[in-house]
């Protein structure tokens, strides 16, 4: 997904042809999602001989010889529109232009692309929209980025707390996930139980699961690619909503007409108050969540635009059933992180068919443990952070059978693994973990070719390098025995900015389409991702303050080979939709842990992690029908995800004896259903259907006594499973009950989250208590959650 | 807000939301494991190894004593000492054995079968003296059968030693004065035969469910040990004091004082890894975010077989014990009496000879000697 900005000048000229009958048309160019005009798109009559330029709402009208004309009306990021007209008087033309992908891209979720799967040169689609979203039905009345992600096929997590999802079978950090450009290291708020994305300020979103554009890289899996909506130029608006959990607003503010406008947005959480109504267990709960986003648009002239979005996150949590640490004595443990965001984007239309895209963006993630102590104010705290810089440039050509990116990428990472900043206890040492800081470059080109209205081809090259840089002091061990203090050799020390380690490689792309009959398409793609930057974290889903690593010396880029072939239907005049897609991944170098692995302020966690290789495949099929009074879709999934880990023969070396073992979120099959009731103007009815094979935990092999008390004794990795998961939900949408045409429209949303109460296990565990042991299962959303949301427009 | 909140709470009707509720899945050894309970000591206390196998797939968690092994602790790699069998799989190091602070032991065993098993050696490292134990009244959070309830929370400090990778191990012992020395279901008690007498069962009180307590004839003392894993590293406080240490939560059983018995212990850096990781795998569970469990890797190790799952681990420890008293003076609201929420139920009085009086059989919950550091009430 692009965001283009262009805004073309053409010099309208007329013709005048004398002796002719003649005829004129009338037309209005709109988005066929939003159905907003499209001010600025080019018409272009008879192959040149006139061409005209919409007015700002999108208008456009001119005179035609009635013996024949030929329109094709074009807008950047769209796809043209093709008209014959001839021998009418008067024509009145409501022209509706799709935007489309610049590549052979598997969109799976896109809120701008309505065209059909078949058609698109892309692998894979099944479309959703915000609006969509808005639709289906939502945990506590909060529209989820990520929970609506999950009804798809081949998104999956590992519960309802995840931080995070898994697509495909690959980790949560294998996903890029961005917000205008800009990387969000921790995507939920409220530890999994929300998404980190302002529902109100977010335009569109696209995640790309198979054929990943050559723009993107840094990552071994996918990539979510999520966009703050545009200020409005024109008009001043508003909008918000209350829900139980969060209380919204966006205002969009035009500041000079059609040239500088500012959208804000602002969402906060401050109802952890009525967490003990809920559940005594949630007693010593506090959680309060806010996020802002901003939008500063402003166009220099007709060739220049200047982009600057800015994204604010903050959480903080205490709570006890994330656990503590150990060794740091404390009466509680509290969470608090946020996330800085800033993308400058410079958009230069050098000319119609050409433009270049210059984004400077920085993101600043901040964890904080913070640990209160006993009889004292004295909190003693845990700080890492991630500060990410990244400059790139790219450029782009369209022109007959080509569509061609190119770009340029350098991106810094300086990473605070960990620092104890004990206050006013002088118990306690000050540990500082040494800085992390490299370089990531990359640069790439891409170009989609139309062979033949059949065939469409998408190759795509990206090279990347990544180098670590000094200041270190990095450690040498004993080669083919365990990292440890006992094959310790040396250790080495490299100056700022000297060279300690470096990794490259390139990265091809490439995806096929061939549309054999009208209708009926197979598409073919094959993917490789080199990720240098991972969350190390021996936890089932990520904690917010997990801790994030570059590669280095002894931790190798994880490397992704993904092949993908799939075969898409349009039946019904495109109102139904039918895809099967099948995927094979192989990953290199992924991350797993040896036994009682510990990261927290760990100055050398190579000795802690052990890498290995995993295994994923999978058969998604989606049937969606489009149109009509009911929309929605089905899908079920058939996808399995193996890891295997042996770095040498010794135990300690191994995961699992050092055969293969089953991925935490591994999930066989997986069954979705989304229906919308379209009731006309004021309101619809939807549900949410979604069952899951249970994910894998491990029972223990046999127990163990110490000190006459028995404790589990764990061998094989992940032999056993939780019960499946399934899940049935409501939603009622109320359009403007007051059915009256003013600038301020009230919505309600009334929704049942799990509506038949399943107790849904989010874990099975074993546990001591007191001298016997017992299983327990633990369910996050164990009863129907009713919610209520008001939301409000003035437009 | 008022109306925000209004709103919310008008709108809004959850039931329950995140609970923990049992799993129904039988708990059962899969295979034969051999599983070593062993931890020196330089206490004055008897040493023992305790050897046993898993039983697999009884449909319930067993073990069977391991027999005729030889059992050999290794001091320094030379010095022998050769451990007698006493029943059960207990093996007892020679009476007057004590490890010594710095030297290096290690655990061989040769099973009947021949099996032939070493462990890693373990040094024994010094432990510091236990500085203070204190405690701090706490309403309705100390957990006590499933519910929380009023008690107190007991704290302790100590001064960590200079050099790094200290790692302590807490256990205590809570000793509540006993006032009934048995009790009988639906029956009555009789002091014969010797020396703990029977109950027998009444006709008049089948199925009514009552229980009769009765009194001890003199001193008797409850004793409550910890059941959870208490470790933790000089990591983050290496040579300056360890404060505020959690021990013990202690609930409100009775209205009189109690005695808790601390002991402070030093374990080494691979101990405390394993003694971490069962803690974690045990006891830590149940988070929103648990670290899955790991094989649990102990020091012991077929000879032949490195591969062979071996349970267990054999530790040296240096230990120091402090006694704290618990003034319960201060802890308002009910008790729970030591029965498990039960409150005492004395047989009702027939004279002459009922009901008669239990004596207090020492066992390892129980014992009629004065515990060191015992408080008497003033009179």
């Amino acid at each position: 997904m692009k965001r283009i900005f262009i805004f073309l000048a053409f010099i309208l000229s007329t013709h005048v042809l004398y002796g002719q009958t003649f005829g004129s048309i009338e037309g209005t160019v709109i988005d066929s999602l939003t159905r907003q005009p499209l001010p600025g798109a080019t018409i272009n009559v008879n192959y040149g001989n006139l061409s005209l330029v919409a007015d700002k709402e999108g208008k456009f009208t001119f005179n035609y010889a009635r013996k024949g004309v030929v329109l094709v009306v074009r807008f950047v990021g769209y796809k043209p529109y093709r008209v014959s007209i001839e021998n009418v008087e008067k024509i009145k033309l409501n022209v509706v232009l799709s935007e489309i992908s610049s590549d052979l891209e598997e969109i799976i979720i896109t809120s701008k692309s309505q065209m059909n799967a078949v058609k698109r040169p892309i692998l894979g689609v099944n479309s959703l929209s915000i609006k969509t979203l808005n639709k289906i039905p939502s945990a506590l009345g909060e529209v989820d980025i990520l929970r609506g992600l999950q009804m798809l096929p081949g998104v999956t997590s590992v519960g309802e707390a995840a931080n995070g999802v898994n697509i495909r079978g690959g980790a949560t950090d294998q996903n890029l996930i961005l917000l205008d450009d800009a990387p969000i290291f921790n995507p939920t708020h409220m530890f999994g139980l929300f998404s980190a994305f302002p529902s109100e300020a977010v335009s569109s979103f696209d995640l790309y699961k198979g054929n990943v554009p050559a723009r993107f890289g840094g990552r071994a899996a996918a990539v979510l690619d999520v966009s703050l909506s545009q200020p409005s130029l024109d008009k001043f608006k508003m909008q918000g909503g209350v829900s139980i959990v969060s209380n919204r607003i966006k205002m969009d503010i035009p500041i000079i007409k059609d040239r500088l406008g500012v959208m804000i947005s602002g969402r906060g959480a401050f109802n952890d108050f009525l967490l003990p109504i809920v559940s005594k267990k949630l007693d010593n709960i506090r959680a309060k969540f806010g996020d802002g986003a901003s939008k500063i648009f402003y166009r220099v002239n007709n060739k220049n635009t200047l982009t600057l979005s800015s994204y604010y996150s903050k959480d903080f949590f205490q709570t006890e059933v994330l656990g503590t640490i150990n060794d740091i004595n404390s009466v509680n443990t509290q969470y608090d992180y946020q996330t800085i965001n800033h993308t400058l984007n410079w958009f230069y239309a050098i000319s119609p068919n050409l433009n270049l895209q210059t984004k400077v963006i920085s993101s600043h993630y901040s964890p904080v443990t913070i640990l209160p102590e006993l009889n004292s104010d004295n909190k003693v705290r845990i700080k890492s952070g991630v500060k990410y810089t990244q400059f790139k440039s790219n450029i782009n050509y369209s022109k007959n059978k080509h569509k061609v990116e190119a770009g340029l990428d350098a991106i810094n990472y300086r990473i605070n693994p960990g620092e104890l900043i004990p206050g006013s206890n002088t118990n306690l040492k000050e540990i500082k973990t040494q800085l992390e800081n490299a370089m990531e470059f990359a640069a790439y080109i891409e170009d989609e070719v139309d062979f033949s209205p059949k065939f469409t081809l998408s190759g795509g090259l990206r090279y990347s390098y990544f180098v670590n840089l000094g200041p270190a002091t990095t450690r040498l061990y004993k080669p083919g025995v365990p990292r440890d203090e006992i094959s310790l050799l040396d250790t080495l020390t490299y100056g700022k900015n000297k060279v300690i380690n470096t990794y490259g490689g390139l990265e091809p792309r490439l995806g096929l389409r061939y549309e054999f009959s009208p209708g009926k398409s197979v598409k073919m793609g094959y993917n490789l991702m080199r990720q240098y930057l991972q969350v190390i974290t021996n936890t089932t889903t990520p904690l917010p303050t997990s801790r994030w690593k570059t590669s280095d010396k002894y931790i190798k880029p994880q490397i992704s080979s993904l092949y993908t072939i799939g075969y898409f239907q349009d039946m019904k005049e495109s109102i139904y939709e039918f895809s099967v897609e099948t995927y094979l991944r192989w990953t290199k170098n992924i991350v797993d842990y040896k036994p009682g692995a510990d990261f927290l302020l760990q100055q050398y966690p190579e000795s802690q992690l052990l890498q290995g290789l995993n295994k994923s495949y999978g058969l998604e099929l989606m049937v969606s029908k489009k149109k009509g009074e009911m929309t929605g879709w089905v899908n079920y999934t058939f996808s399995r995800s193996f890891n295997k880990v042996s770095e040498g023969p010794e135990v300690a070396q191994q995961v699992n004896l050092g055969n293969w073992y089953l991925a935490n979120y591994d999930r066989p099959h997986s069954f979705n259903a989304t229906m919308v009731l379209n009731q006309g103007k004021h309101h619809d009815f939807s549900f949410n259907f979604t069952y899951s094979t249970g994910r894998p935990y491990t029972l223990p092999e046999g127990f163990i006594l110490y000190q006459d008390r028995s404790y589990p004794f764990y061998a094989e990795r992940n032999n056993a499973r939780i019960p499946d998961y399934h899940r049935l939900d409501f939603a009622w949408n109320i359009y403007n009950p007051s059915m009256k045409k003013k600038r301020w429209t009230g919505n309600w949303t009334f929704t049942v989250y799990n509506l038949y109460g399943r107790k849904n296990a989010y874990s099975v565990f074993l546990k001591t208590d007191g001298t016997a042991i017992k299983a327990n299962k633990l369910t996050v959303f164990g009863a129907p959650i009713v919610s209520l949301s008001y939301n409000f427009k003035f437009l | 807000m008022k109306q925000n909140i209004l709103l919310i709470l008008l709108s809004i009707v959850i039931w329950t939301a995140a609970c923990v509720e049992p799993f129904d899945i039988k708990l059962t050894s899969k295979k034969i494991i051999l599983v070593v309970d062993g931890t020196l000591s330089d206490q004055d206390e008897p040493q023992v190894i305790t050897l046993k196998k898993t039983q697999p797939n009884t449909g319930y968690i067993s073990y069977l004593a391991e027999r005729e092994a030889k059992v050999v602790v290794i001091e320094n790699g030379t010095v022998r000492y050769n451990c007698v069998e006493e029943g059960l799989g207990r093996y007892v190091l020679p009476a007057g054995f004590k490890p010594k602070v710095n030297s290096d032991y290690t655990l061989s065993i040769v099973l009947k079968d021949g099996t032939e098993y070493l462990s890693g050696s373990e040094k024994m490292k010094p432990v510091p003296e236990i500085d203070s134990l204190y405690s701090e009244v706490v309403i309705g959070d100390i957990p006590y059968r499933s519910s929380k309830i009023n008690g107190n929370r007991v704290y302790l400090n100590t001064q960590d030693f200079k050099e790094t990778g200290d790692n302590y191990l807490w256990n205590w012992k809570l000793y509540e004065r006993q006032t009934y020395c048995a009790s009988c279901l639906e029956g009555l008690y009789y002091n014969t035969p010797l020396p703990a007498g029977r109950c027998v069962g009444s006709s008049g009180l089948l199925g009514t469910g009552i229980i009769y307590d009765y009194f001890c004839p003199g001193d008797c003392w409850e004793i409550y040990y910890q059941d959870y894993i208490n470790v933790m590293s000089d990591t983050y406080s290496n040579g300056n004091k360890i404060t505020g240490r959690l021990i013990a939560e202690i609930p409100l059983y009775q209205t009189s004082g109690a005695l808790l018995e601390v002991k402070q212990q030093s374990v080494t850096p691979t101990s405390f890894r394993y003694l971490k990781l069962l803690a974690e795998q045990s006891q830590n569970t149940g988070s929103l975010a648990d670290t899955p469990p790991a094989a649990l890797v102990g020091n012991i190790k077929n000879i032949k077989d490195p591969y062979e799952s071996v349970g267990g681990y054999f530790m040296v420890s240096s230990s120091r014990t402090a006694y704290f008293w618990i003034n319960r003076n201060n802890v308002p609201g009910n008790t729970t009496g030591l029965f498990g929420g039960r409150s005492a139920n004395p047989e009702p009085p027939t004279p002459p000879f009922r009901p008669p009086a239990a004596p207090c059989i020492k066992s390892k919950t129980r014992t009629p000697d004065k515990p060191k550091g015992w408080v008497d009430p003033q009179v």
